[in-house]
């Protein structure tokens, strides 16, 4: 889910705004998290991040937000973002 | 008056919910959880298990509590799951008489049972105290 509140689902496509995170290698600190589980392969996560960055123009780019995510585990049982909602906290606060 | 809700639309399924609250109908407001349901509590710890959530929703149901979702927004996470958030406020009277005046915002998950029907599956009525903390 995206700052404006819209779902991007497919790869292809979350792999698109994944890349720029990625070109950019911000530093993403988690600095307070809750995780519960749902059953055996699902976990509800909230966190509190800060990130800090350098766009491609040399531009120094400081972030804050607040997630609520669901994770679920995968048949090797390692744990998969099943729902990425790093925004979640705008939502929250219009 | 009883009121007819198409369970199969997660928006029905959540006024169905917030209806048998508000007519005390424990029954079936426990009938909107999914077996593996958590609530996420004030302090923002979860509680499993059917009796536990009960409880909760118990309360809710004694008081009769008006409970209005006035914004939110659905997201559908494969075919059989509802990642969706709400504002809210709540109404109520408390045993002793006094009015209960609530806001808040959820962050919850649906899961769609073997008939078609949305189950809270993660029902997180505080999500905004752990943002504001």
């Amino acid at each position: 889910m995206n700052k404006d509140g819209n779902v991007i689902s497919g790869l292809a496509n979350i792999e698109k705004i994944v890349a720029n995170l990625c070109t950019m290698k911000p530093d993403i600190k988690i600095y307070k998290h809750k995780n519960s589980p749902v059953g055996k392969d699902l976990m509800y996560r909230l966190d509190k991040w800060t990130m800090t960055a350098t766009d491609p123009q040399g531009n120094l780019i400081k972030m804050q937000g607040a997630s609520a995510h669901i994770m679920r585990k995968n048949t090797d049982g390692i744990w998969l973002w099943l729902v990425d909602n790093p925004f979640a906290a705008l939502f929250f606060a219009e | 008056m009883t009121q007819i809700f198409d369970r199969t639309d997660p928006n029905e399924a959540d006024e169905y919910f917030l209806y048998c609250i508000r007519n005390g109908d424990l029954k079936n407001a426990m009938g909107c959880f999914d077996p593996e349901a958590i609530y996420i509590g004030k302090d923002g710890n979860a509680i499993s298990g059917f009796a536990n959530i009960e409880k909760l929703v118990a309360n809710l149901c004694n008081m009769k509590a008006d409970i209005k979702v006035y914004e939110h927004k659905n997201a559908p996470v494969g075919i059989d799951m509802m990642y969706w958030l709400d504002k809210w406020t709540m109404t109520a009277t408390d045993p002793e008489g006094n009015t209960i005046n609530m806001k808040g915002v959820s962050a919850n998950m649906m899961r769609k049972n073997a008939v078609g029907i949305w189950l809270w599956l993660v029902d997180n009525p505080f999500a905004a105290t752990f943002f504001a903390e």
